[in-house]
């Protein structure tokens, strides 16, 4: 958002804390009364889960199994797109088609995956896959618009002053790319959670997303949502240190004025 | 913030269908209409071509039994042989993500227009707001799945939440995102609210919302499928369910290939929309 | 003696500039054009039919009305854009053998700093991309002489427009290169700034006077630092008029206040009034 609107007044950080805090109450009467059905369960009772309960212990462990394929599968995304993204900018007739390609990959829906991913990976493999599959599109279009994101002008002197396409490549393109790329792999984060959860539903038994399907079947509502605001805490997290890096990457790397 | 720069970096990097309108508009008037349809036929069927050779090379190369990866042929004829089938299937998911979609953008564009005319409405969801920025939505099926109950109703449910975020996100975005200065001109001419939301915040707002709607609809197929394929429902995620689990696998692999194709078309069809959109008031 | 003293039209002042002939190669443009291929099969001439040359070690300033194609000619020069027709030597050499092996210097209206890197850096660039070993102290006494002492180790959002200016000068001049090629250097500066900058580019330039062409839309500024001014037409560019400057260098202050300064900033500004409204008149 753009932060053209000076230093916040009190009213406006009051109404959002009140925001906040109005929607955690709905929340807690809803599920506190029960209006809804018992699916709904209040945030005091998920919170009573993590505090009092055993399974708290196992949707930690869960939570940690799923952060660390999606974070797996992160990096598997990254170094792809990162590859692809560098041949089709020094390689540009191939452009076109890649950009097609992964506009393609990017809209196939997940469930649609398992065959392919069944075929090819073993089942423990598959959550990070997924993650790959997810993140890729979002990493390789930062990538590439990274690349491309140094001014015409300053090609334009490295080109007379007698460079070579590798110095180019290395010295102008790949350090412009590095703050773009830094908020593609910010907003590819969360993507990344979701491709673990669901690879996790082709049939592996760690992980948030067997917690959610054993406790969806077995009707233990309070355990399932707090095993979702497990993934919610996870995602938050590294979607937190992920904005972190992209601060100091737009810090270090980011256009001058 | 996320929802801009997912914006900007999507603008920017042009869907490789408009680069290509691009250059044939700028192969110049002399060439003929039909030249010009086949070229665009070839341009975008050589990534389908592509793939369709890759999938059989990659299958005869491994030794793939026909029980784990069936060839491509197998696959086609098995969905030529079930028009009917995989037909309905289709249209199934096909309504559900279309209405999902139509009722998490109006929910969407609703809420942004309300955040935009009040700033304390604004200020209360900006919280929540900033956390559905990172919402991993489509893993809370399960939990949606339990509170409205295993029904159709339901994944047009689940659709239209998981489209509703970008909408809302980038709408709230977009709808702020008048070029420095102009409102404080449009002050000062003497316009009110109604004018200022009219002339300057909906224009500003269009190109972010067709942007989401990009991202929505490939989000609504991806999310209806989940639903049905949870909650076995019908529609296409129930088939690729069903068959996965009785082994049918050129039944699974039609499943898939169909889900793709549509969810393919479907996005084409939004992007297409969406240029003409912006053709007419970007 | 330069080439081009027996062109001028007023004779040199005497006890003028040292006969010492600066540095650098000469320039010739030989019936160059450039057409730029538009959509739809339409094109625009840019520059048509120019010829100019430029002598060793003499400052060229380029002006014309807005879009007449000096930055074209400019960009040939540097090897960025190849002419549509005729010819242009630097050196006696194409363009793009220079820029191969690192005798261009260039600077832009927009800086085109690296982001990332220190003042020091950006004009370690040049020697990088010559894989030449970087010379700490010239890039100090660079650093010095565009007074951006203190600032070695500032980025360049931590910069003023005009010390990143200087950076960009300094960074074209740094390999001490054959031809010197500014397209408004100073453009985007306000006026006081610019003033200044231009009063120490022409210092600058009297240490190492390298053959210079320089592009900019402001009379003063080029009556001030080039040895002739060269007036384009309006599109198609072509080479409208030749102006010798008569003042000796350093062009201080006083001499820019001389009613010899002053009749001939008038009489080329007249001269671009009437350029710019012919090219309107057409448009
Ligand atoms: N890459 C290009 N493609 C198409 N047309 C171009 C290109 N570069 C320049 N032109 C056209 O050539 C003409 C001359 O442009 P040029 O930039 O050389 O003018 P200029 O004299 O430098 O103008 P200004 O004073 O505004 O900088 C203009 O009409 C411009 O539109
Ligand atoms: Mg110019």
């Amino acid at each position: 958002m753009r932060d053209a609107d000076a230093p916040r007044p009190l009213t406006t950080v009051i109404a959002s804390v009140v925001g906040s805090v109005a929607i955690v109450a709905l929340w807690q009467v809803v599920g506190a009364t029960e209006v809804f059905g018992s699916s709904i369960s209040p945030p005091s009772k998920i919170l009573d889960v993590f505090l009092h309960s055993q399974d708290s212990g196992l949707i930690q462990k869960a939570a940690l199994v799923t952060g660390s394929e999606a974070l797996d599968g992160f990096l598997w995304g990254l170094l792809l797109a990162a590859i692809v993204g560098v041949v089709v900018v020094v390689v540009p007739v191939l452009r076109r088609g890649v950009d097609q390609l992964a506009t393609i990959q990017s809209a196939i829906p997940f469930v649609a995956l398992a065959p392919i991913l069944l075929a090819n990976f073993t089942r423990e493999e598959i959550p990070s896959a997924m993650a790959t599959a997810t993140v890729f599109f979002t990493i390789y279009v930062a990538m590439v618009a990274g690349l491309q994101s140094a001014s015409a002008t300053l090609h334009d002197v490295v080109a007379v002053f007698g460079s070579s396409r590798r110095q180019r490549l290395l010295r102008v393109q790949i350090p412009a790319a590095i703050p773009v790329l830094a908020t593609g792999l910010k907003v590819a984060m969360p993507l990344a959670i979701v491709g673990a959860v669901i690879g996790e539903w082709f049939g592996v038994s760690n992980g948030i997303g067997p917690v959610l399907l054993i406790s969806l079947r077995d009707y233990e509502m309070p355990k399932m949502w707090a095993a979702a605001s497990a993934t919610v805490v996870v995602a938050l997290v590294l979607f937190g240190v992920m904005a972190f890096i992209e601060r100091i990457a737009t810090d270090r790397f980011g256009g001058a004025s | 913030m996320t929802a801009i720069d997912q914006a900007t970096l999507l603008d920017r990097a042009r869907p490789a269908s408009d680069v290509i309108d691009r250059d044939m508009r700028s192969t110049g008037v002399a060439t003929h209409r039909l030249r010009r349809v086949l070229i665009h036929l070839v341009h975008t069927l050589w990534p389908v071509a592509f793939l369709l050779v890759a999938w059989d090379t990659w299958v005869t190369v491994k030794h793939l039994p026909p029980a784990v990866a069936p060839h491509p042929g197998t696959v086609l004829r098995y969905v030529r042989a079930n028009p009917g089938t995989f037909a309905g299937d289709a249209l199934d998911t096909c309504v559900i993500v279309l209405g999902g979609l139509l009722v998490g953008a109006v929910g969407g564009i609703a809420l942004a227009t309300v955040s935009w005319f009040s700033s304390i409405a604004r200020a209360a969801i900006s919280g929540p707001a900033l956390v559905t920025q990172c919402l991993p939505v489509a893993t809370m099926v399960p939990v949606l799945a339990r509170i409205f109950g295993y029904n159709q109703r339901t994944v047009v449910i689940i659709a239209a939440l998981i489209a509703f975020f970008p909408v809302l996100v980038f709408t709230t975005a977009g709808l702020r995102a008048s070029p420095p200065g102009t409102d404080d001109l449009f002050v000062v001419l003497g316009a009110g609210r109604i004018q200022r939301f009219r002339h300057l915040a909906v224009p500003s707002a269009i190109p972010r919302l067709l942007v989401s709607l990009r991202l929505s609809i490939v989000a609504a197929v991806v999310g209806a499928m989940l639903a049905q394929w949870i909650m076995g429902t019908s529609g296409l995620g129930y088939r690729l369910v069903t068959a996965q689990a009785s082994f049918r696998t050129a039944e699974a692999w039609g499943a898939s290939l169909v889900a793709i194709v549509l969810s393919v078309l479907l996005y084409s069809a939004m992007a297409a929309l969406c240029r003409l959109a912006d053709r007419r008031f970007g | 003696m330069r080439a081009t003293m027996a062109r001028r039209s007023v004779a040199p002042p005497p006890a003028a500039e040292p006969p010492a002939a600066g540095r650098g190669v000469p320039i010739t443009l030989d019936g160059v054009s450039k057409r730029f291929a538009m959509r739809r099969q339409r094109s625009v001439d840019a520059v048509s039919g120019l010829s100019l040359s430029v002598a060793a070690g003499e400052l060229v300033a380029l002006i014309g009305p807005s879009g007449c194609g000096k930055s074209t000619v400019l960009r040939m020069v540097a090897s960025l854009e190849a002419p549509t027709e005729g010819q242009v030597l630097v050196g006696g050499r194409a363009p793009a053998e220079l820029a191969r092996s690192h005798r261009l210097g260039v600077a832009f209206q927009d800086n085109a700093l690296l982001p990332w890197s220190t003042v020091r850096a950006n004009l370690a660039l040049p020697y990088r991309l010559a894989h030449r070993p970087v010379d700490k102290a010239r890039i100090e006494s660079l650093i010095e002489l565009v007074g951006l002492g203190g600032f070695e180790d500032a980025r360049p959002r931590q910069l003023s427009g005009g010390m990143r200016q200087r950076v960009s000068i300094a960074r074209s001049i740094v390999l001490e290169p054959d031809v010197l090629l500014l397209d408004e250097p100073f453009g985007a500066l306000d006026a006081v700034t610019r003033r200044r900058l231009n009063m120490e580019l022409q210092r600058i330039w009297m240490e190492d006077p390298v053959t210079t062409v320089l592009v900019t839309h402001d009379v003063d500024e080029a009556l001030l630092l080039a040895d002739r001014v060269v007036v384009l037409s309006p599109r198609p560019g072509r080479v409208r008029t030749i102006k010798d400057v008569p003042f000796a260098r350093p062009r201080t202050r006083e001499v820019t206040r001389t009613p010899e300064f002053h009749a001939l900033v008038d009489e080329l500004t007249a001269e671009l009034d009437l350029l710019s409204q012919s090219a309107d008149h057409d448009a």
